[in-house]
């Protein structure tokens, strides 16, 4: 009866059916009947089908696995390629009085001293030689340093001294930072509460006088020379 | 007495079991039942030893539940229902096994060749051939639609039937039904035209 209610829809697939009904019986095995009756008698209930189920822990675990050695590998790599590469937006320059002390005095390379240190005195702590008095200079530079020597011959290599230690007399506040004025620096400058620069003065008092008769005799003596050239230029 | 229960209809023999716990009306019922239900299983999953070890659960399942059955219902649907979900349950955990493994399981891919002592004598080679492409066409129609049409046009089942061992309207069975028969029919159709 049912069938005859369906029978417009399977109308449609009336070839389908016949080839499906055509396909072979698929049998039960011979042993089927044997096999589930000894299951029920030994009360082996559980299913085949799960039994037979391998679920290894390194096959579950295997895609895990994989994933994290690549990421493991990754890892390794990009951490050795940020150590090495050095960023100089973000590391702090090094400093040279650091550099220095570091080094002794024997193990400063030999690309790196200009010139021999030949009037060098060995023993640096002593306070009477703080201020050695050199024929040359020895200077420790790093690779992109920029250097200009100039050479200077002074008139009393015996008595020159340190200009700026004597400038600054046992203050050590002055001539830092703003303090500091260039020689010549106009009207500007002496406005401001800023140390002037009048001059060299010497160290020793008595020659004094001497430094200003000299001075005075500078002056007058080109007077006279711009007097002289006025006259010529008149007659 | 064997004879007598022989005789017996299935919601009988059933009875017959959950009243006296009889073992030989059980017997009489796996007799009946297991060839269809092997029929059904197999062309669902399309693995021979996989679709005996569903029917023997199922079986199994029957004797320990056989207070579960209604009279109301027909034993037919009950036993194919149960049979359906574990066939639907392994197809299941077929497919979560091989997305997890890293290899293709080749089990789950090459349809089991028929084993010609499960046919009758006279099937010739050629129709053998024409099954095992028929049999590879159904694996490839979705399981929900494959289903239907194995109960409908293979094992025979109406359409209310087969709403009651599926669980579905039947306005859902038939429209299913048509689905699965029209991609079939796409899969077949150079089977047809020789």
């Amino acid at each position: 009866m049912s069938k005859n209610f369906y029978n417009e829809e399977e109308s449609q697939f009336q070839e389908l059916r016949a080839v499906l009904k055509e396909l072979p019986k698929i049998k039960a095995e011979d042993n089927f009947e044997f096999n589930l009756m000894t299951r029920i008698h030994n009360k082996q209930f559980g299913s085949k089908l799960l039994k037979n189920e391998k679920y290894t822990f390194f096959g579950f675990l295997k895609p895990a696995l994989a994933v994290s050695v690549i990421a493991l590998l990754v890892f390794v790599v990009t951490q050795n390629q940020t150590t090495e590469i050095e960023n100089p937006f973000t590391s702090m320059p090094k400093i040279r009085s650091e550099i220095v002390n570091n080094n002794k005095a024997g193990e400063i390379p030999k690309e790196f001293v200009i010139a021999d240190k030949s009037g060098i005195q060995d023993n640096l702590t002593d306070s009477e030689s703080a201020e050695p008095e050199v024929s040359e200079r020895r200077l420790i530079v790093q690779e992109n340093d920029v250097i200009t020597v100039a050479h200077e011959d002074f008139p009393f290599p015996d008595q020159s001294f340190d200009l700026d230690s004597r400038l600054r007399d046992g203050n050590p506040n002055l001539l830092r930072g703003d303090n500091r004025v260039l020689a010549g620096a106009g009207s500007a400058s002496r406005s401001s509460n800023k140390i002037y620069f009048e001059g060299f003065y010497t160290g020793n008092k008595s020659a004094k006088k001497t430094i200003d008769s000299l001075k005075n005799e500078s002056f007058r003596e080109s007077d006279t020379s711009k007097q002289k050239s006025s006259t010529n230029k008149r007659k | 007495m064997k004879k007598d229960l022989f005789a017996l209809t299935d919601e009988e023999l059933i009875k017959e079991f959950q009243d006296n716990d009889t073992i030989e009306a059980y017997e009489i019922l796996v007799k009946r039942f297991k060839d269809p239900l092997t029929n059904f299983v197999y062309r669902f999953v399309g693995n021979k030893d996989v679709s005996t070890d569903i029917v023997q659960d199922t079986m199994i399942k029957f004797y320990l539940n056989k207070d579960s059955y209604k009279s109301f219902a027909k034993f037919s649907t009950w036993i194919y229902t149960i049979a359906g979900n574990l066939a639907k349950n392994e197809l299941k955990r077929r497919k979560r096994r091989t997305i997890l493994s890293l290899h293709r399981d080749d089990e789950e891919y090459t349809l089991q060749i028929e084993d010609k002592k499960f046919f009758a004598p006279d099937v010739s080679t050629d129709s053998s051939i024409k099954g095992e492409m028929i049999q590879r066409a159904l694996l490839q129609v979705k399981p929900v639609y494959r289903e239907v049409v194995l109960l409908r046009d293979i094992q025979g089942f109406s359409y209310e039937e087969i709403a009651e061992i599926t669980d579905l309207s039947i306005g859902t069975v038939k429209s299913r039904i048509n689905r699965g028969r029209a991609h079939l029919q796409k899969l077949l159709k150079n089977i047809h035209r020789e």
